[in-house]
């Protein structure tokens, strides 16, 4: 049986879709990572299988329970790290984990066991004492994922995790959350990093607008991509060429212009045997400079682009 | 200039807010309009006498048809608080002696203490009564009382009263910050994705907010008695056990005013909009048997008339648990209605 069941889930506030009939499984012991742009559904989801919020129609089951019809049994199982860091700033690390784990209904003396286990895991036991507004995000970040496994749950929800981190701690709370994993909680987290799902997810669910777009292994999406003929084409060029990039987007078997910095856009072409000299020979009949050109081997941007059209970071065509 | 604009701008597309604006002051100026000229008319105050003085006694009964004449100060007390009366006139035997024979004369009156100005009305009016009895230059002057014999003050009407708004606002100011604080800092979800029922969320974020408040109750209540020495007659353990219960009556009101309105100004405004009317009008400050009729209607929807009067006739008159029993009775039903309805609002408002 499936850890968590989501079926054509729908959540609509006033007049915003944020859901639009999502529907996806995680496995018993699987990172699920849930990728996608601001705005695109990901916390709302979250807020949803953690039963923080009500869905409009739809259903969703996490550990075999219903998340409408029996929150609490949902709660005993689940564990949360959402969008703002759940501590309270004026009580040390150690009184919030105690805290937490006495509404967990974690016995002390276990519940001290596993605060000084975490603590010491996260490198923070030495500041137990200190009050959680003196700590740096990064410092507030690690006490509060120990907060959100104090009692032991089966499946632990992140919701963007890492952002607004330093590279540092980011790298520890993707090891930490690993590790968690190895032990056995299943993890659903979300994220608008490419490399981020890559790295951590076993699979990942692509969102865009309240639709999962693509949901697979990072690298069978990567290969359907390929299998779709598509080839993709890095290209730097002189600033200010916008003029000829249109045109370029107007020419047969390209279908896809993507800036993807000041002087770099990726093309992204289909139904081609030579992308590159193809490409070459489209570039010069433009009158356009090449400074390089490669081919690319497809990210998860490249797919996320592939399938809505639009990049990840701010929508862009 | 820019900033100023803006800011205007930004406060005008809040509704609830221009609506407590305009409310506010509009408020203002109809009370103080109708209480104010009241406090000076005498008219027709009803008092009942308890008369030490055997003469004067049979005097007024013969003058006075249904004159009401109290055998003792404790029977005077059970009038005062069925507030059938406004006052309760003492007096001192070889009164009526003393005042034929043109001597200085004090009449002692027991205000009720939810109408002090009224008492003064009635020293007025015996005074005006008992002028032609004198024949020479004997004068009545007054004194006003507690039932215990020491010096009434304006202050020992009011004590009661602010002691109870301030326990009251304070409370649901604070309740409702606590809870806007959590939702915005992200850490009611925390306690939300724990097994924990919102209603035990809700129970003790009360719970923590009346300890506060008794805390700060005590403080004002220290200060009452040693710096103004206001008198307080009744029991301590009395004035606690209806704050608590008082302070509960309106807690769930702040709860579902928060839960319903997401946006933190918009409450405070809306919050503003009913509790600054109910310091107004629930005879905190004036007594409401002075206002008029349709007022006095609307002060029976506000806790803190309940409160305030409790408090009164137990800081004041020092009745004991029988006396306010009513009082007690219909802030404990607001207390059960507003907590009722505010648990599910809360439950509800914290799913969307
Ligand atoms: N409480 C809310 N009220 C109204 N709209 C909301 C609320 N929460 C989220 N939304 C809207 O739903 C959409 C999805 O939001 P969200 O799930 O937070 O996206 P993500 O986490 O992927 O950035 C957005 O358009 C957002 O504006
Ligand atoms: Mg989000």
């Amino acid at each position: 049986m499936a850890m968590i069941e989501v079926r054509d889930l729908r959540k609509v506030y006033k007049d915003i879709v944020a859901l639009d009939g999502v529907t996806f499984e995680v496995e018993k012991g699987e990172i699920f990572g849930l990728l996608g742009p601001n705005g695109a559904g990901k916390s709302t989801t979250i807020r949803i299988l953690t039963t923080l919020t009500l869905p409009t129609s739809g259903s969703a089951r996490v550990a075999g329970y219903d998340v409408v019809k029996h929150p609490m049994e949902v709660r005993r199982k689940i564990g949360l790290v959402a969008e703002k860091v759940i501590l309270y700033d004026r009580l040390t690390a150690w009184e919030n984990l105690m805290f937490f784990a006495r509404l967990h209904d974690v016995p002390d003396k276990e519940a001290r066991s596993r605060i000084e286990e975490g603590l010491k895991m996260v490198d923070m036991w030495e500041w137990r004492n200190v009050r959680v507004q003196k700590f740096s995000t990064g410092m507030k970040q690690r006490v509060n994922i120990v907060r959100s496994i104090i009692h032991r749950p089966e499946v632990l929800f992140l919701d963007e995790p890492t952002l607004g981190l330093d590279p540092q701690t980011t790298r520890r709370i993707r090891e930490f959350v690993k590790e968690l994993n190895e032990r056995g909680t299943t993890i659903v987290l979300t994220t608008h990093l490419m490399n981020e799902a890559e790295l951590l997810c076993d699979r990942v669910g692509i969102i865009d607008k309240g639709c999962i777009v693509a949901l697979d292994t990072t690298a069978k999406l990567k290969r359907m991509i390929k299998s779709s003929g598509v080839e993709i084409v890095a290209l730097e060029i002189p600033n200010g060429s916008w003029q000829a990039l249109e045109e370029l987007k107007r020419m047969p078997h390209i279908s896809k212009v993507v800036m993807v910095d000041q002087d770099e856009v990726h093309v992204h072409m289909d139904g081609i045997e030579d992308a590159v000299t193809y490409l070459v020979n489209a570039v010069q009949k433009l009158g356009l400079k090449i400074r390089t050109i490669k081919s690319l081997e497809p990210t998860l941007e490249d797919v996320f682009i592939e399938l809505t059209g639009h990049s990840i970071r701010n929508g862009v065509k | 200039m820019n900033i100023a604009f803006n800011d205007l701008k930004y406060f005008f597309r809040n509704r609830v807010a221009v609506f407590a604006m305009i409310l506010m002051p509009l408020f203002m100026m109809l009370m103080t309009g109708y209480i104010f000229p009241k406090l000076q008319s005498t008219g027709d105050i009803k008092m009942a006498f308890v008369c030490y003085d055997e003469a004067f006694e049979r005097f007024i009964k013969d003058k006075v048809k249904d004159v009401i004449i109290l055998e003792s100060i404790d029977d005077a007390k059970e009038w005062l608080l069925r507030k059938e009366i406004k006052a309760v006139v003492v007096i001192p035997e070889g009164f009526l002696k003393g005042l034929l024979r043109g001597e200085n004369v004090v009449l002692k009156v027991i205000p009720n203490p939810n109408d002090p100005q009224s008492s003064m009305a009635v020293s007025h009016s015996i005074a005006g009564f008992a002028f032609p009895l004198s024949k020479s230059r004997g004068k009545v002057s007054m004194k006003l009382i507690n039932p215990d014999g020491s010096d009434f003050k304006y202050y020992d009407f009011m004590a009661p009263g602010i002691i109870a708004m301030v326990a009251i606002m304070s409370v649901v100011n604070g309740l409702a910050a606590a809870i806007t604080r959590e939702r915005e800092r992200g850490t009611l979800d925390g306690l939300l994705v724990t097994p924990t029922p919102a209603s035990a969320v809700i129970v003790g974020k009360m719970s923590a907010q009346i300890f506060r408040s008794l805390i700060q109750s005590s403080l004002i209540l220290l200060l009452a008695i040693f710096l103004f020495h206001i008198s307080l007659q009744g029991s301590i353990f009395m004035v606690y056990i209806m704050l608590i219960i008082g302070v509960f009556s309106f807690m769930g009101f702040g709860i579902i005013i928060t839960s319903s309105l997401s946006d933190q100004e918009s409450a405070q405004m809306l919050m503003g909009a009913f509790t600054f009317p109910m310091m107004f009008l629930s005879g905190v400050f004036f007594p409401i048997s002075q206002m008029p009729a349709f007022m006095q209607k609307i002060a029976k929807v506000f806790p803190l008339t309940y409160l305030a009067d409790a408090l009164r006739k137990i800081m004041v008159l020092g009745v004991s648990m029988k006396s306010v029993i009513n009082d007690m009775l219909i802030l404990v039903a607001f207390a059960l209605v507003m907590t009722g309805i505010a648990i599910p609002v809360f439950a509800k408002a914290t799913k969307t």
